[in-house]
């Protein structure tokens, strides 16, 4: 009985032959990541549990991408025990801010981050590095256990595959499709429970995705509660991953034989544009039954969104346009990397001209909005991560979710528009 | 590299590996935030037994957390502790010192109960017809049986693996941390 790449990336890190789903395993990370936000908190528990090390300083990277512009003194405070942390535990692996952004992102753009690895991070949406054939898993409150003994306890999940075909249809994005897909995981509409899953994509439609593209697929299931997401890497991943690798590294596939609990699939011709209407995203609508909904504030960005081609859409939309008058609408691309291109090819130029607000690489305003929150009974339309309520500011602040090029068309129309209308050549 | 974990041998957690008293059922899909346990303590990280207990299923019965027996068991149907993950609920029913029982449990959730040191038993797929509100009932979260001397019947679900028993031993993930990095001195 052959084995899913998940299975066989667990298992090497394990120091096993072969796992099974369902199996209790430990094991041993290629790297571990936390970001800013829970590193102080860390160092705590480090000395609550009488640790005086950390289990391998080479191997644990702290990415600043949280908090990256500092708007009070608590955070610059945050700021010294981060580096204080760094240097206590001699972190060799340490991106402090405005060094490299997203720490979703920019470890798998550089070269970090590689093939067939097994990545524990602190942070839920590290299967963003499904991206590019590694299997990374959130440990969030349970880092405390990685970071001071190299491992945490870990069950084999059983594995999901999703097979991708067709074309997206003009005016549809693949991060419309991710919210879909999403969707009806949570809802159960396929038959199959989510639930500490793992989604392997799959597919023709799959092959032609860049490693930005397959960050936003990835990104999507994990608000709605999978284990971890894998997607076998394609040539042109691996051609562009050679050219920047840190390192060696093996590639892992799947077994033609291996053992899926489902087998899902998406004729991406059949999508509309996606939102997700309060209060989360699997509360998914087409996009007919929100137009016209009036905005007040708008995000391109986050770890789902933040990427390359998604700065590209919005600055077609938002060239020799304005935004309303009465709409706010903060820009964050992912990386330093990205936002360099940007900034190469005129986007930030047509942003500014267009009246949005270009923020620092990072995680932006979807960080819990600690810059560009939104007020009281204010209405969002974002690429952040997920819509419930809280996420950017007041509570009771309505979000919704669509694709940049929905959003950005929207930020100009000041209300929900179909981008698939739009009335000039775009 | 680093070194090897140390897993130590499990020991026992107080009250040993079995809870025997009243079984009290508490339904399908309660939310950890909101049935288990008010969303305001997790916002203000309260971690204090003394204060989390009084609340414990406030929203399903009022009266419940006051009725509760070291040695009771929770039982729980479908999905138990769905919704965003917190851990206060886990620290009051571990403090009373009652058992966990559910058909099942969304993977986070169970996690946060190990992490706590709760001993829980799932999946346990008809747990809800072979046990019922009031009956007293038996769990050996070793061995996986289920007793009701009430109605004189056994019932076998897998039992809690012994990995995860270790981390129960020490009163949870920081305890087990703690006797790791000592067991590795």
């Amino acid at each position: 009985m052959g084995m899913t790449a998940v299975e066989k990336i667990l298992a090497r890190a394990s120091g096993r032959d072969q796992v099974r789903p369902g199996e209790i395993v430990y094991p041993d990370p290629d790297l571990l990541f936390v970001h800013d936000g829970y590193i102080e908190t860390l160092g705590a528990e480090l000395e609550a549990v009488g640790a005086t090390r950390v289990f391998d300083p080479s191997r644990f990277v702290v990415v600043t991408d949280h908090e990256v512009l500092y708007t009070s003194e608590r955070a610059a405070r945050r700021g010294l025990a981060i580096r204080a942390f760094v240097a206590r535990y001699g972190i060799t692996r340490f991106f402090d801010v405005g060094r490299g952004g997203l720490g979703h992102v920019f470890p798998a753009e550089r070269g970090l981050v590689l093939p067939g690895m097994f990545i524990f991070a602190y942070d839920p949406h590290c299967t963003n590095f499904a991206a590019v054939g590694a299997v990374a898993m959130r440990n969030v409150t349970e880092v405390i256990s990685v970071a001071a003994t190299g491992t945490v306890w870990t069950m084999v999940p059983l594995s999901i595959r999703v097979e991708l075909t067709g074309q997206l249809p003009r005016g549809v994005f693949v991060r419309d499709l991710a919210a879909r897909i999403a969707a009806d995981l949570a809802r159960r509409t396929r038959g199959v429970d989510p639930d500490y899953r793992a989604i392997e994509f799959a597919g023709p439609a799959l092959e032609s995705l860049n490693m930005y593209a397959r960050m936003t697929l990835a990104n999507a299931p994990t608000e709605i509660g999978v284990g971890t997401v894998f997607m076998a890497p394609s040539a042109a991943i691996l051609e562009q991953v050679r050219s920047v690798a840190q390192a060696p590294f093996t590639v892992v596939e799947s077994d033609d034989d291996a053992v899926y609990e489902a087998m899902l699939r998406y004729d991406l011709s059949l999508l509309e544009p996606q939102v997700a209407a309060p209060p989360g995203p699997e509360n998914l609508v087409g996009i007919s039954s929100v137009v016209g909904k009036r905005i007040d504030h708008a995000v391109i960005g986050s770890c789902a969104s933040g990427m390359y081609e998604d700065m590209a859409v919005a600055a077609r939309l938002l060239r020799d346009n304005r935004i309303a008058d009465h709409v706010r609408l903060l820009i964050t691309p992912a990386s330093e990397e990205i936002y360099n291109r940007c900034a190469r090819e005129g986007f930030l130029d047509v942003f500014q001209r267009a009246g949005a607000i270009v923020t620092p690489p990072g995680c932006g305003p979807c960080a819990g909005g600690k810059i560009g929150a939104l007020g009281p009974g204010e209405v969002s339309l974002s690429t952040i991560t997920t819509n419930h309520p809280g996420r950017m500011g007041a509570i009771d602040a309505e979000i919704f979710l669509a694709s940049p090029a929905t959003v950005a068309a929207s930020a100009v129309a000041g209300a929900i528009v179909d981008v698939r209308a739009w009335p000039t050549q775009w | 590299m680093a070194d090897p974990v140390v897993i130590p041998a499990a020991s026992v957690p107080p009250g040993g590996w079995t809870r025997r008293g009243r079984c009290w059922t508490v339904g399908d899909d309660l939310v950890l935030d909101s049935h288990v346990m008010p969303f305001k303590f997790a916002i203000d990280r309260v971690t204090d037994p003394e204060v989390l207990t009084p609340h414990l299923f406030g929203a399903v019965d009022p009266s419940l957390a006051g009725r509760l027996q070291p040695g009771d068991v929770i039982v729980a149907g479908r999905n138990f502790g769905r919704g965003h993950v917190h851990v206060q609920g886990f620290i009051a029913m571990r403090a009373i010192g009652v058992g966990l029982v559910a058909r099942s449990m969304p993977y986070e959730a169970y996690r946060a109960a190990i992490s706590q040191g709760l001993l829980c038993l799932t999946p346990c797929d008809d747990v809800q017809e072979r046990v019922h509100d009031g009956d007293e009932i038996e769990v050996n979260f070793e061995t996986g049986c289920v007793r009701n001397h009430s109605r004189g019947s056994v019932h076998q679900y897998p039992p809690l693996d012994p990995l995860l028993r270790a981390i129960c031993a020490e009163g949870g993930l920081m305890g087990y941390v703690r006797r790791q990095l000592a067991g590795a001195r």
